[in-house]
């Protein structure tokens, strides 16, 4: 390394340990959001230059010379040589979901540092190298999903259990997504209007894309964008006018109905109709806004006012209940390290690289990529004042049902808040009250406003902001929630094949109406339970997601730790094995009190008992009571599932490894064989 | 000094600079003096390529230049029924797969 270059790098560590420093350091005044920006930033890049590439260098011993998948098989559809930097922005756009948004918004209830942190040093040393290893372990092996690499490295337990995780994550998934679109929406015209507004919008779009203006689809998209700007603005109308604002001012469980109805006739229509134009116009409006985030918070380098660490570091946090330790590490998930990125990372992605040392950029720089949206929206909860973002995010059941209990209980926490200033905040952004919308999405939406607000526009646009950040997040979780519910149709499909042929053909309608409709009312229960939820729902179905993706991340790992022992890397076998035993423990942990935590708020069997105990004593035969104390149980169950899966998952892998390392066990390498590359530099 | 490679010295935008977005954007640069190759930035192209890598990325993410991909290696015309055909294969093996969270 040349003097100027190695001057760079002790300028960039030191940024990073300055920043790291700062955040952790400063207590009793505001800090600057520029301190977590400068803090992750230079850790990235220390992490890229010298983890990553050692991790390509001598771990992984990436070779340009090998032909990659892309170019062996190259087809012109799947497998095709891809310039390093639009494989990037390809798979950045395919990790990216609302996972590193809403996460770290939920996690602030501890305050900024914990999960700050965790995003960066999660990301660095552990999410980032699962999706940069099973990256290359698809490369290697033709593109291989991980539900095949767990089936070939580790055994028929690894592969039937990634697939039943991939399930059970599908499911949870999608319910709780479709939870955080019904609390952005109840009791929000504007809102409501502007995204039923996008699906005549996305049905026109594939209209003129298949029959108008066939292959045009950058043309399609502009349009689309153009028509659910106007509809922002009509939504305003809409919610002004007195005739229209009541038939689009609609409940928390009438939303999540017509939700579901939409799930159902979504996953029902052929795919170009709806789904795929929607999809175009949500990754580009993703990628937009997050840049329009990035450039805001430079601009704007607003002052964080939640503090350092809050008084719910113990557990008893209103957001959702549990302390720090385990339920920060899961509740932020796909900003630090994520089970589901293992499935892009070996999808379609290792079939686009054309050399082998692409892979250290794509895998390990989109996943810091995604950290730093991760590390935006932790700021974006935190600009807001402590008081707002718990009235907004804390459940009725809490903190009261009417404005002055919930302020009164909020302030008595230290974050004073008043109703007129709560009403002053929701008259700005165009709704009837800002209280008990838990799930992250509506002070996310309040702290974009803010920052965008004062990169231009002013005030007067906050409210404008505001529903186009709903806007964006319910676009793409709507997508979310068509294309899972396909997916979990068609591996249904693929089951119910085997009782009976047409039940498998995926042409068959009646097949196709009662497998989306199993699906549909797989998540469509768990989101009515949500709804249901005294504590919110948020509550009990976030944490459950969050080890649901962590135990898929688990599986992931285990599979990078099997492949690195065959290449004979075992004293390279720390560097997935130490953010296993993490995810390991931290889900085991989190899992473990989710179940028997003697604490009603965390505790599924102890908040089912608490409720027995209760209908006991009133004597009254109270069904939702019944329904929310069979629903803690059937959580519970879940969760019990869950911790199984990991512990048999881990002990597979772990006799596999002692056969390896005592030599008792055959261990070939499943790579394809050495085939020189002949693709010329003006290819890539 | 000697210029080898493209964008002439002086940041002239030489015929070759306006090349598409993989050209390399450097000018390597030839000192008389120890004969050693420097390598420098022109500006122009570099501004150029970023913008031909955004756009490559649009069409990439939006399946335009996989479907040019598609009638290139099959050898067929742009018609509303051949997109139609490659948007449905494409599609199918899209939605496959989840969306991630």
């Amino acid at each position: 390394m040349r003097l100027l270059g190695r001057v760079v790098w002790v300028l960039v560590a030191a940024g990073a340990a300055i920043g790291l420093g700062g955040i952790a350091l400063l207590r009793g005044e505001h800090i600057n959001s520029m301190w977590l920006v400068v803090a992750a930033l230079c850790c990235y890049a220390v992490g890229y230059r010298f983890y990553a590439k050692f991790i390509a260098a001598r771990v992984m011993a990436l070779d340009d010379r090998r032909a990659t998948p892309a170019e062996r098989l190259r087809n012109g559809h799947d497998f095709e040589p891809t310039n390093r930097w639009i494989v990037l922005g390809h798979h950045f756009a395919a990790i990216a979901g609302p996972g590193p948004l809403v996460g770290p918004v939920l996690a602030a209830q501890f305050g900024y540092l914990p999960g700050t942190l965790w995003i960066i040093i999660g990301a660095v040393l552990g999410g980032a190298v699962q999706d940069f290893v099973i990256l290359f372990a698809s490369m290697r092996r033709d593109g291989k999903s991980l539900g095949q690499m767990a089936r070939e490295e580790i055994g028929k337990l690894g592969g039937f259990t990634a697939l039943a995780a991939v399930l059970i994550i599908m499911v949870i998934l999608l319910a709780v997504v479709a939870l955080v679109v019904v609390n952005a929406l109840k009791g929000s015209p504007w809102g409501t209007f502007t995204i039923a507004a996008t699906m005549p919008v996305a049905l026109l779009m594939g209209l003129y894309l298949r029959y108008w203006r066939p292959g045009k689809v950058l043309e399609t998209s502009v349009m689309g964008f153009v028509l659910v700007m106007l509809s922002i603005f009509a939504g305003r109308a809409v919610a002004q006018d007195a005739a229209l604002a009541p038939a689009f001012t609609i409940g928390a469980m009438s939303l999540a109905i017509a939700i579901i109805v939409y799930g159902f006739l979504a996953s029902s229509l052929p795919v170009w109709l709806l789904l795929a134009p929607r999809d175009y116009l949500s990754t580009f409006v993703k990628l937009g806004v997050i840049a329009m985030l990035a450039l805001g918070i430079f601009f704007v380098r607003p002052e964080l006012q939640l503090p350092a660490f809050t008084r719910f570091v113990d557990g008893t946090g209103p957001v959702f209940a549990g302390k720090v330790f385990p339920f920060c590490f899961i509740t932020i998930a796909c900003g630090a390290i994520s089970g589901f990125h293992s499935l892009i990372s070996s999808g379609t992605t290792p079939k686009l690289i054309a050399k082998e040392t692409h892979a250290c950029e794509v895998g390990y720089g989109s996943m810091v990529a995604e950290s730093f949206v991760a590390i935006m929206a932790m700021v974006a909860a935190c600009v807001l004042n402590p008081g707002v973002y718990f009235a907004v995010n804390s459940p009725a059941g809490v903190v009261g049902a009417s404005p002055a209990a919930a302020v009164t209980t909020i302030s008595s926490w230290g974050f004073p808040v008043t109703a007129p200033e709560m009403a002053s905040l929701a008259r700005n952004v165009g709704e009837s009250s800002l209280f008990a919308r838990t799930g992250g999405a509506p002070s996310l939406a309040l702290g974009m406003a803010q920052i965008f607000a004062k990169s231009g526009g002013g005030q007067a646009m906050v409210g404008f902001w505001y529903h186009f950040a709903i806007m964006f997040e319910a676009l793409f979780i709507l997508t979310i929630l068509d294309a899972g519910t396909r997916v979990g149709r068609f591996m249904l499909q693929d089951l119910l094949g085997h009782v009976s042929k047409p039940l498998g053909r995926t042409s068959w309608m009646p097949g196709v109406l009662l497998t989306s409709g199993l699906v549909v009312g797989a998540w469509g229960y768990f989101l009515v339970q949500g709804v249901r939820d005294p504590l919110g729902g948020i509550n009990s179905l976030w944490p459950l997601f969050g080890i649901a993706n962590q135990l898929l991340a688990s599986i992931a790992l285990c599979v990078a730790t099997t492949i690195l022992l065959k290449m004979h890397r075992r004293k390279f076998m720390w560097i997935t094995c130490v953010p296993l035993a993490w995810l390991v423990t931290v889900t085991f942990t989190a899992a473990w009190q989710k179940i028997f935590s003697p604490i009603p708020a965390i505790g599924f069997l102890a908040q089912a008992n608490k409720l027995e105990a209760t209908l006991a004593v009133a004597g009254t035969a109270a069904a939702t009571t019944r329904t929310v104390i069979f629903n803690a149980r059937l959580d519970a169950a879940i969760c019990g599932i869950l911790l199984v899966m990991v512990a048999a998952i881990l002990l597979d892998s772990l006799r596999i490894w002692t056969g390896i390392l005592r030599g008792t066990r055959e261990s070939p390498v499943m790579e394809t064989p050495f085939v020189p590359s002949q693709l010329r530099p003006e290819e890539l | 000094m000697k210029t080898v490679g493209r964008c002439g010295a002086g940041w002239q935008p030489a015929a070759d600079c306006q090349s598409a977005w993989p050209r390399v954007s450097e000018v390597r640069t030839v000192d008389r003096n120890d004969g050693r190759q420097k390598a420098t930035v022109c500006p122009t192209s570099v501004l150029r390529r970023a913008v031909g890598l955004l756009w490559a990325l649009l069409r990439e993410l939006s399946d335009e230049s996989a479907y040019q991909r598609h009638l290139r290696v099959h050898g067929r015309n742009h018609s509303g029924a051949e997109w139609r055909r490659f948007s449905e294969e494409r599609l199918r093996a899209r939605y496959a797969q989840g969306k991630c969270c």
